[in-house]
């Protein structure tokens, strides 16, 4: 159970990131890219400056920039979101890999960051975020001003456009604050739950998160409850192959596998029913008919 | 002081001149009637007066001050509020949420949920309109949509209402409703739009009447000085509108489509279709009259193969095309159906694609398994001269078109596209189509009829089933309650319309 709490938080922040990006209508594929951009500043912001919380700022900060990238591509030029978002992640694939080589002349890990303080049930303050935070995104979305408007810019934006809801500005702030969610998803992976940054990470856990999105039928509680449960599957593949190391080696791969196949098995049998917001992914023009 | 005034608006959208120095002025307590045809500038005039739109020349005032162009916030801010012709309704939000989005009464942060939906039920209590504030704004019928859109201008404290097309989707009931709420609006001393085609309408709504024909104003009139002929000769730049050629008797043909039994149940809660027996012969024109819900969609769409459902349905004798909808179409069923926007025409792709569409795989729309660009471009310049669609430019993208437009480009494609159709299933074939292009699909069934087509129209406007019909069935909850012949009167068809008389003609 305690691994669950562990695992968790990267993909529910990274899955909120998602559910508010595509409740205001623009598609985000490129969480990965984010939270790999905010996991790396994460540990560099926490090596310089001595205070794991400076880290996790700097991670929010630079998954906003990113994201910030990725609005401006797809909203201000319009280009399609789903490429715009793949761009984003090879460019964060390759550039933090330059950057960790160039910054910490290393081609797998960072030097060891300050970590986050942990409780005596060894979970960080970003752990019970994890908790708290999808609570308090539902009830923004579902009972503020500002909620609204999200949810009727992505459902029908040019009816809010005929009520004076400027469509564009508010999609690109939907977007950076996907970015800041993702980011902290990516820092949570960094400085809070292993101490340094990995040139793998986040390994895919930014497309676990589309998909917990997907699952979570763009909720905010819907996505944190599939981000949870992905991450149960993946505390159970922990367990079973330290369990079966000794008997098999070989089995290692399968269950590492696990989780994944399980996220193919969950969207292939529930997704079906579920509908995504009217103008996701859909290109806002002013004038157009 | 007018409370709405547009002096010399000019729109273009690149080479296209849509509003040619339009001037307008609406004073308070007045409804200004405007009629065009489709496509001669309405809406985009409508968008412009709203800020939507920011005009390329010209100046929009309200009550004497001028607003910044393209600010539909300044717009509102100075109490114009519009109706679109295309509803602007999110569909899963609440009628209430609807209505107060954009300016949400606040409770520390939040929606002041309580004293939103108690000011959102007053303002339609006060203006007689009934509305269940807590529905899911898509599950409403048109009407109730629509209502749903006027209390969202009155409860923003709109003085000027801009109406774009208002009755373009209403059954004839609800239309005069509608009039009788404008007269109302108008009373308590706000000023009315009133943006339409249908002549009868806004001859019953409107104190003044403006026409305006391909982006220019031609006459503004008051509502005693002018008729529905004049009107119509304005629009279309002299030429007699109406006109309509007398019916030839239809032969005695053929049974081409014979459902017995039809029996299916509807998704939408309705009744769908309860052992429903009809025929249709070729060379003869059915129209299906009924109140709406009564199965007409369910019908439309086991006809063409859309829907699958119990009883015996076969064209030419033959049952082959049941619940299949590409044998419906190889066996020649044409189909206008009542959303084309939706259902029969991909907005984005051009004129010319969609004109091929469904029949792009054959001559002349395609050479072996290529597609064949000249023979395409050719059929769809007759194509397009033949319906009169404007812009008559093929390469046009569909989205483009206006509403009126469109339809004509789908009767064009359904009845004059390929080889000529055996069943032509029309379902409100000239819904939100002016004077001009409602002649021509009229005329395009007759054709159909003429060449040995078994048409079957659906419609809730009873004097085009009146003019178009050799018979007229009703359907009352699934089934028929009744024929009547072509003249049957207004009180005789509404009765059998609500299942009051077993009538036999």
């Amino acid at each position: 159970m305690s691994l669950i709490l562990d695992f968790a938080p990267p993909l529910v922040f990274a899955a909120l990131g998602g559910v508010l990006s595509e409740r205001a209508g623009v598609v985000n594929i490129g969480l990965e890219g984010m939270m790999r951009f905010g996991a790396f500043a994460a540990a560099a912001g926490a090596i310089f400056s001595g205070s794991p919380w400076v880290g996790v700022a700097c991670g929010a900060l630079a998954g906003a920039a990113a994201a910030g990238v990725h609005a401006l591509l797809s909203l201000r030029f319009r280009a399609d979101q789903v490429v715009s978002g793949i761009a984003l992640n090879l460019v964060a694939l390759g550039l933090v890999t330059y950057l960790l080589q160039a910054v910490f002349g290393s081609a797998g890990v960072s030097p060891p960051s300050p970590a986050l303080s942990r409780d005596r049930f060894g979970h960080s303050a970003l752990a019970y975020a994890a908790l708290a935070v999808p609570v308090l995104f539902h009830l923004w979305l579902a009972h503020t001003p500002a909620g609204l408007r999200v949810r009727a810019v992505g459902e029908h934006p040019r009816a809010a456009a005929t009520l004076g809801i400027r469509v564009l500005p508010l999609r690109a702030l939907c977007v950076a604050g996907s970015g800041v969610l993702a980011g902290i998803g990516g820092a949570t992976l960094s400085v809070g739950i292993v101490g340094q940054f990995d040139a793998r990470m986040p390994a895919g856990q930014g497309f676990m998160a589309l998909a917990a999105m997907v699952f979570g039928k763009w909720t905010p509680l819907g996505a944190a409850a599939a981000a949870f449960f992905f991450a149960a599957a993946d505390a159970l593949q922990r367990q079973l192959s330290f369990s079966l190391r000794a008997a098999d080696l070989r089995l290692e791969g399968i269950f590492l596998a696990l989780p994944y196949a399980l996220t193919l098995l969950v969207l292939a049998s529930g997704v079906g029913r579920t509908r995504a917001p009217a103008a996701d992914g859909v290109p806002y023009e002013p004038e157009g008919r | 002081m007018n409370a709405l005034e547009l002096s010399g608006i000019v729109k273009r959208f690149g080479p296209l001149t849509a509003l040619d120095g339009v001037s307008l002025a609406v004073a308070a307590g007045e409804v200004l009637g405007l009629v065009g045809e489709n496509g001669a500038g309405k809406s985009t005039l409508v968008s412009v007066a709203c800020g939507l739109y920011s005009a390329d020349g010209g100046k929009v005032r309200a009550d004497g001050r001028e607003l910044p162009p393209g600010d539909p916030r300044a717009a509102i801010d100075a109490g114009l509020g519009v109706v679109y012709q295309h509803f602007m309704l999110v569909p899963p939000l609440t009628v209430w949420e609807n209505v107060i989005l954009g300016r949400e009464p606040r409770r520390l942060g939040a929606i002041d949920r309580r004293r939103a939906r108690s000011q959102v039920s007053a303002v339609a209590r006060r203006s007689g309109l009934s509305l269940d504030v807590d529905a899911r704004a898509g599950d409403l019928s048109v009407a109730a949509q629509q209502r749903v859109e006027i209390v969202k201008q009155l409860w923003r404290g709109a003085r000027v209402l801009i109406l774009d097309e208002p009755t373009a989707l209403l059954s004839p009931q609800e239309a005069a409703a509608l009039v009788e709420i404008v007269r109302a609006l108008a009373a308590e001393g706000r000023a009315v739009l009133f943006v339409s085609h249908k002549l009868r309408e806004v001859l019953g709504a409107a104190d003044r009447i403006a026409v305006i024909r391909r982006g220019r104003l031609v006459q503004v009139s008051p509502r005693s000085q002018t008729d529905a002929q004049q009107l119509a000769e304005a629009m279309t730049g002299g030429g007699r509108a109406g006109a309509t050629r007398p019916r030839r008797p239809s032969r005695d043909g053929a049974v081409v489509l014979q459902a017995r039994e039809l029996a299916g149940l509807s998704e939408r809660g309705g009744p769908g279709l309860r052992g429903l027996s009809l025929h249709v012969r070729s060379g003869e024109i059915l129209g299906v009259a009924g109140v709406d819900g009564n199965g007409q969609t369910e019908l439309a769409e086991v006809l063409t193969g859309l829907r699958p459902v119990q009883g015996g349905l076969t064209l030419d004798g033959d049952p082959a095309f049941h619940g299949d909808p590409a044998a419906a179409r190889r066996a020649g069923v044409a189909h206008l159906p009542e959303d084309p926007r939706r259902r029969a025409l991909c907005l984005p792709l051009s004129v010319e694609e969609n004109l091929a569409l469904g029949r792009h795989a054959q001559a002349p729309y395609a050479l072996v398994f290529l597609i064949d660009r000249a023979g395409r471009r050719e059929m769809a310049h007759k194509l397009i001269e033949q319906f009169d669609v404007r812009p008559p430019e093929p390469s046009a993208r569909t989205a483009n078109l206006s509403g009126g437009n469109q339809q004509k480009l789908v009767a064009a494609r359904e009845l004059s596209g390929g080889s000529a159709p055996r069943l032509v299933v029309a379902v409100h074939p000239t819904r939100g189509l002016d004077p001009g292009a409602t002649r021509r699909v009229h005329e395009a069934l007759r054709d159909a009829r003429d060449r040995g087509a078994a048409v079957l129209m659906i419609s809730f406007d009873l004097d085009e089933l009146r003019a178009l019909s050799d018979r007229i069935l009703v359907l009352f909850e699934g089934r028929s309650a009744g024929e009547a012949p072509p003249d049957a009167s207004d009180e005789q068809l509404g009765r059998m319309m609500l299942g009051q008389v077993p009538a036999r003609a």
